[in-house]
Order: structure tokens, then C-alpha cells, then sequence
């Protein structure tokens, strides 16, 4: 009985540990940018603490970390450290989260190159390498030097009608 | 030695009853996921193609439209939004994420119906590891594994324990996943 005794309260002790709360740095001057012009005004927010509302497309499936947000004219994903609810999918969305941008180049294409030839299904392979041909293509019609790829750190969200 | 047998015995025994409903959960779920490439293992997904003559191109009436669609393709009301990933596709969403996409040209359609499989819907859910909560309780149910794992060699004496078959049993488990690394 005694041993039992002793047994429960390892159990009960092991259960009763607490996680510690995380706390949120206060944020100013929050920018509301709008998904359809996200190419237009994200330049001037990168790396701040955004607003920006959409329809969530889909939930990642595996590993649920990640939404797509979607509007008539644009997209952008979604990034959080826990997993999203997946009965977000297809509700309006108001995303709080840190804009961030990913800088599409000369040297991302050599990856994506690199890492296409590494494709074993001759198919993909050969359709890998047409995008990227096609992206490099895009890239020198547009004149600039890179493309910039945004996304989202989630913070919060809230669900409108 | 006769103690840290007892106790090895006493904590394989009473860990592994706490923690039975939670190995079930996270080895159904361990088998489903390990097969996302071959099925989706939330959900039974049936799709279905028609057509339609109700207009969907964007204009006074469409909320209204759409709504019509819904009701005659998916036999329900309960829409959520929708919008036109391209100028003559539309995406319509519906309650427990089934989709219905249009093309606005001609009417062709497909619906994504999407139906919770019980029982691994609610397992994956967990051993995906839904909130900070849970991450505390399968890390002690983590933690117990490799309790159950280090009391083992204790709790048998003689030929079945951990110096006869219980050892060899002991070695191919390890040499499996060092085989595996090695040709892999």
C-alpha cells in the first residue's frame, strides 16, 4: 500500500508540472495592410507587427503550421509555431503577425536548380526546371533584381462575419 | 538489486496503466501519419464533378446565386466565403471544410466532399500536439517511454531477463535502426 501510495504522488507530481506563459512584446502603430495590395505595401513593413485580413485557404496537412490566406487578387502564407485550428479553413480572418519577406534571386534559382536535378521522376524533374526557367524569365522581363516573396509570423487572429 | 527490481517492476506496472490510453492514441495515430503520402487520415475525401447553369460570375446577384448552387450540389446552407483564385474560377467554402470550385465559363464544377474519420480524426489531432497543455503530457508520456524502456532490464532475472533472451531481444531492437542508418 505504501509503495502505491509513493507511486501516486510520482504520478501526480509528474502531472501537475506547469508551463510558464509566453509573453507578447507590446505592439505600436500596428499597420492594417490589405492581401490585394500586399506587393504594394509590404515593402515599407517588413519585419513589423501587421494586420491583414483574408479567407484561409487551407490549413498545412502536415504539419498544420501554416495557412494559406487568400483574396480575389492575392495570396500569402501564414506561419505559426503552434498548430492552426483546421476548421479555419474557409472563414474571413484578421492575421496579426510579423511581415517578412524572402528575397527570390539569381542564387535562389541556382537552389531550385540544384535541387531539381536531385529528382529522381524524370516528369518533375523536367517541370521543376521549366518553372524555375520560367521564373528566371519573369525575373529579367520585370527588370528588378529579385522578387520578394512575403509571409506572415502569426501572433493572433480573429475570426469576422 | 532486489529493490531497484521491486521498484522497476512497481513503476513499469503503474506508468504503463496511466499511460495505456495514450499509447493506443499515439500509436493508431503514429501508423495513420506515417502514411499522409498514401491517404488523408483526417478525413474520407469524395469528390464529384457536375455542371451548372446558375450564373457565378461576380454581379449584383451572386451571394444569392452561390447560395442556389450550394443548395442544389451539397445539399446544405451552411456556406462560409468564397472567392476567385482566377477571373472565371470560384472557390466556395463550406462547414467542416469541404469546397466547391466553379469554373464561371462553362459551369463545369467539382466538390471536395470531406467527412471526419472518427477515432484517428481526434487521434491525429493530439499527437500533433495541439497546445502547450498537451505538449506537458506527452512529453511525461515521452519521458515514461523511456522509463518502461530502462526498468525492463530490471524487472526479469534468470534466462528470460536482460543477460538471456530479454538481452538479444534488447540488441536486434537496437541494431535495426543502426542498420537502417547506415543503408539508408
Amino acid at each position: 500500500m505504501k509503495n502505491r501510495i509513493q507511486t501516486s504522488v510520482m504520478i501526480a507530481s509528474i502531472l501537475l508540472l506547469i508551463s510558464c506563459g509566453s509573453e507578447k512584446a507590446p505592439v505600436s502603430e500596428m499597420a492594417t495592410i490589405s492581401l490585394d495590395l500586399l506587393q504594394e505595401e509590404a515593402p515599407k513593413h517588413v519585419n513589423q507587427t501587421i494586420k491583414i485580413s483574408g479567407i484561409a485557404d487551407h490549413v498545412c496537412k502536415h504539419g498544420g503550421k501554416k495557412i494559406l490566406l487568400v483574396s480575389n487578387e492575392n495570396n500569402v502564407h501564414v506561419f505559426s509555431k503552434e498548430r492552426f485550428d483546421e476548421n479555419l479553413v474557409g472563414q474571413e480572418l484578421i492575421i496579426t503577425g510579423i511581415l517578412g519577406e524572402n528575397i527570390i534571386d539569381e542564387s535562389t534559382f541556382q537552389k531550385w536548380e540544384e535541387d531539381a536535378n536531385t529528382i529522381e521522376d524524370h516528369a518533375s524533374k523536367i517541370s521543376s526546371l521549366e518553372y524555375v526557367t520560367v521564373m528566371r524569365d519573369s525575373l529579367k522581363a520585370s527588370g528588378k533584381d529579385y522578387f520578394s516573396d512575403y509571409y506572415v509570423d502569426y501572433i493572433s487572429h480573429q475570426i469576422t462575419e | 538489486m532486489k529493490q531497484i527490481r521491486k521498484w522497476s517492476r512497481i513503476l513499469h506496472r503503474d506508468f504503463g496503466f496511466l499511460f495505456i490510453g495514450t499509447s493506443i492514441i499515439f500509436g493508431l495515430s503514429g501508423i495513420a501519419l506515417n502514411h499522409l503520402a498514401d491517404w488523408n487520415p483526417n478525413y474520407s475525401v469524395e469528390n464529384k464533378q457536375f455542371k451548372t447553369d446558375i450564373e457565378l460570375r461576380k454581379n449584383i446577384t451572386t451571394d444569392q446565386n452561390i447560395r442556389a448552387l450550394v443548395n442544389s450540389i451539397a445539399d446544405t446552407d451552411d456556406m462560409r466565403k468564397y472567392y476567385y483564385p482566377e477571373g472565371n474560377r470560384i472557390k466556395i467554402f463550406l462547414k467542416g471544410g469541404s469546397s466547391i470550385i466553379v469554373n464561371t465559363d462553362n459551369g463545369m464544377g467539382r466538390i471536395e466532399l470531406l467527412k471526419r474519420r472518427p477515432l484517428f480524426y481526434q487521434s491525429n489531432f493530439l499527437h500533433y500536439n495541439p497546445n502547450r497543455w498537451w505538449t506537458w503530457f506527452s512529453d511525461a508520456f515521452s519521458a515514461s517511454l523511456i522509463l518502461f524502456a530502462l526498468t525492463s532490464f530490471f524487472m526479469v532475472k534468470g534466462k528470460r531477463g536482460v543477460w538471456g533472451s530479454g538481452g538479444i531481444y534488447t540488441l536486434i531492437g537496437i541494431i535495426i535502426p543502426i542498420l537502417f542508418l547506415i543503408f539508408s
